[in-house]
């Protein structure tokens, strides 16, 4: 029975998905749970499984095509199987011929391997190790059939990494093309001596302007920028700004470092601290943890706390659960953990979503004061500068202290500059005097 | 460092304990005036007197059963028995009493007993003392089971066994005797259920015991030079067992042998493999090998002997098999 793959529900708030990258082409075996496609949405890159076990017998949504969701985009049955009517605007493919065996289709659409697999009713032999990392880079183990090294032609990890340096031959400036653009090479093939591709081979639309790299927005950039324009033109954004003197904050994280590194095994930050001091602010504040959407403001119980996160390809927003009720030791274990799956592209939807608030600190840059922009339905966030040692006056006498801005910028349609600058000065008074958050 | 035997660590181990806690004594079949069939008590006789050096009748029944009742009673006993062959003779005061006392007695009785013994063959004594038996203990919830390969380990290990409230199996082998190592002069410790890195290598991980961790350290020396890294672990007590160090080398290299002279069969290496198999499976890239002791009873010639053990050139040649 075929089975038609559809572009799945990954996040509460998508609407659609772009097909990023297939990792199987028309006519391979794939196995029911393995990942076979990935799907680019507003939040982040996800990897698709497939269905059912089977063949991929059509691909609906290719590379690069935007699909709503619930539209198919693949369908996977046996081989030869007729395919089922779409419900999509594209002309599936429709076969009158009647079923055949899987014995007369092999020659025709089975891959090598798997035909292989077929008249030697065997199964392939692969170690724990190598299946694993075969599955963790999409690469199914009848694509490694007859590559076994090991004992008895068993494959073996190094086979499945020799595999996966296999990359096709391409020209320098062909392989930067495809870098740049994300296209997938292996499915090109190079009009060079021995299949190598050149530039021109790369499909139109994908290509280096003369006057430097022209990038396409889309996917996350894309969202990042639909989402900050939507805030800038519809929230009153206003900013305060306020210097803090962190000289006990700096006295405290020092003293702190073992007993969080001894707890939590990770390193205390100024931003674990900051985060403390607003989870703590805003629980005492309803009216600025809220969200707005325009008709109804909601004042949350729960403090969930966004963190800004720069990636290389553009910022996420891990969000820490209930940051009011942990300790420091947790809010910075938590972060950690964020941030390390951010990298590694690993965070889920629910890890990003349904945020209260928002902190972004870009100190480590050497900014000394910035105004973010508002994520909405957030109606405020709080921006962290640098810590600088300059000179103070404390009691009439210029001394060295560690000074530090806080910019908060807030919705004004739902709170007043009173209500913002209260609030402001709360997490000033917590960072200067860091044993009120003791209370 | 200075350098000391297996033996020599064994007699400070328990000297520092006695003077250190006059509950500790040792008994045994020429433990006092003749100082151990293998040298192993030497000078304590002297130094500490028959009350708390102990000759006993040859009647392993009687020393075990001694030093339970001995253990119960508030004494810290170490129990020599001089060949694990004859374990068999004291089995119910190990296996039913020792074990089962604190468990039975729902912790409100201990055994705070040391049965030192010693195991292998190389010394042609065939096959009713040459055994090596430490699975038959490893099988019995209620021991610790212990296999120092070297003085250093002997030591530590020895030390922290006396001052344990549980009843611990402290398997020597007899060609370790003599063998030579360094050890600090200084107190130390080493605790149960941490293994040992023997040597660190990425292609293949060698859990040894006993004296096949010399015997691995010295197939990992020739299969470097070609070229080949193996890592040597030595468990050092097989009850507890150090999965996490185990495992943690297993992901490491993906590869695995056992080593050990007991035969093959329900061997420690059945249960070392088996686990190895449950908590780190999706990181083999082979099958966990075994290499043992032939399943025979030990013969006395030498050749036949030296055939029934895994030998160096064995160790290179599973290896090789393996990669």
């Amino acid at each position: 029975m075929a089975h038609i793959m559809i572009m799945p529900l990954l996040a509460e708030t998508m609407d659609e998905g772009t097909i990023a990258r297939w990792m199987v082409k028309e006519g391979d075996t794939v196995k029911r749970g393995d990942p076979v496609v990935e799907v680019e949405t507003d939040k982040a890159n996800m990897e698709v499984v497939a269905v059912a076990s089977g063949v991929m017998l059509k691909i609906v949504a290719s590379e690069g095509t935007t699909v709503p969701v619930y539209e198919p985009i693949a369908v996977i049955g046996e081989a030869g199987e007729k395919l089922p009517k779409l419900d999509t605007g594209s002309k599936a493919q429709e076969t009158a011929e009647p079923k055949r065996t899987l014995k007369e289709q092999a020659p025709v659409t089975l891959p090598e391997a798997a035909e292989t697999m077929a008249t030697d009713q065997t199964r392939i032999k692969i170690s724990p190790r190598a299946r694993r990392l075969a599955n963790d880079r999409g690469v199914s183990a009848e694509a490694l059939a007859g590559r076994g090294s090991g004992p008895g032609g068993r494959i073996v990890e190094r086979d499945v990494e020799a595999y996966l340096l296999e990359e096709p031959s391409a020209t320098p400036l062909a392989a930067r093309i495809a870098a740049v653009e994300g296209a997938d090479l292996s499915g090109i093939i190079g009009s060079g001596p021995g299949g190598k591709i050149y530039s021109r081979d790369i499909p139109a639309g994908v290509s280096a302007s003369a006057a430097g790299e022209v990038i396409k927005l889309a996917g996350m950039r894309k969202i990042i920028a639909d989402r900050l324009s939507q805030s800038a033109h519809t929230a009153v954004q206003v900013t305060l700004t306020s210097e803090v003197d962190m000289t006990s904050a700096v006295a405290v994280r020092g003293r702190l470092l073992p007993a969080v590194e001894k707890a939590a095994g990770v390193r205390l930050t100024f931003t674990d601290i900051i985060v403390k001091a607003t989870a703590m602010a805003l629980s005492e504040m309803p009216l600025i943890n809220s969200t707005f959407d325009g008709e109804e403001i909601t004042l949350h119980r729960d403090v969930n706390l966004g963190v800004a996160v720069a990636l290389e390809q553009g910022l996420v927003v891990p969000v820490i659960r209930e940051a009011d009720a942990l300790g420091l030791a947790a809010i910075s274990a938590s972060i950690k953990g964020l941030v390390e799956k951010a990298r590694q592209g690993k965070l889920g939807a629910a890890e990003m979503n349904g945020g209260t608030f928002t902190v972004t600190n870009l100190g480590a840059f050497g900014v000394e004061a910035f105004t973010p922009v508002i994520n909405p339905p957030q109606t405020g966030i709080l921006g962290v500068g640098a810590i600088k040692e300059k000179p103070a006056v404390v009691d009439g006498q210029i001394v060295p202290r560690f000074m530090m801005y806080l910019s908060m910028v807030f919705d004004h349609r739902v709170m007043d500059g009173a209500d913002a600058a209260r609030f402001l000065q709360r997490i000033k008074s917590l960072l200067e005097q860091p044993e009120l958050m003791l209370v | 460092m200075r350098e000391i035997t297996f033996q020599q660590a064994l007699i400070e181990a328990m000297r520092e304990e006695m003077l250190r806690d006059e509950r500790v004594f040792l008994m045994g079949e020429d433990v006092g005036l003749y100082g151990g069939a293998y040298g192993a008590s030497k000078g304590l006789f002297d130094e500490f007197g028959p009350e708390r050096i102990r000759d006993t009748a040859i009647s392993e029944a009687a020393i075990v059963g001694a030093g339970v009742g001995a253990a119960l009673t508030g004494m810290r006993p170490i129990a020599e028995i001089m060949y694990i062959d004859f374990t068999g003779i004291a089995m119910d005061q190990i296996a039913n009493q020792a074990a089962k006392v604190r468990y039975m007695f729902g912790g409100k009785a201990r055994v705070p007993l040391v049965i030192r013994t010693s195991c292998g063959s190389g010394r042609s004594f065939a096959a009713q003392h040459s055994q090596c038996l430490e699975a038959w203990f490893m099988h019995v919830p209620g021991l610790y089971v212990v296999m120092p390969s070297n003085p250093y380990d002997a030591k530590g290990l020895l030390k922290t066994c006396i001052r344990d409230d549980n009843p611990v199996m402290f398997i020597e082998h007899k060609m370790s005797y003599k063998m030579k190592g360094q050890v600090p002069e200084e107190e130390y410790l080493i605790p149960l259920g941490q293994a040992d890195v023997k040597r660190a290598g990425g292609d293949v991980t060698v859990i040894a015991i006993s004296t096949m961790v010399q015997r691995a350290l010295k197939a990992a020396e020739e299969l470097a030079a070609e070229g080949i890294e193996v890592e040597v672990i030595d468990p050092r007590s097989l009850v507890p067992l150090d999965m996490e160090s185990i495992c943690n080398s297993v992901k490491k290299t993906g590869r695995v042998i056992v080593v050990h002279e007991s035969v093959e069969r329900s061997g420690p290496g059945a249960e070392i493999a088996t686990r190895i198999m449950e908590e780190a499976f999706d990181y083999l890239d082979a099958p966990v090998k075994r290499l043992s002791g032939k399943n025979c009873p030990m013969p006395c010639s030498p050749v036949l002997e030296e055939a029934a053990v895994p030998q160096i050139s064995d160790i290179i040649g599973a290896v090789k098999e393996i990669i």
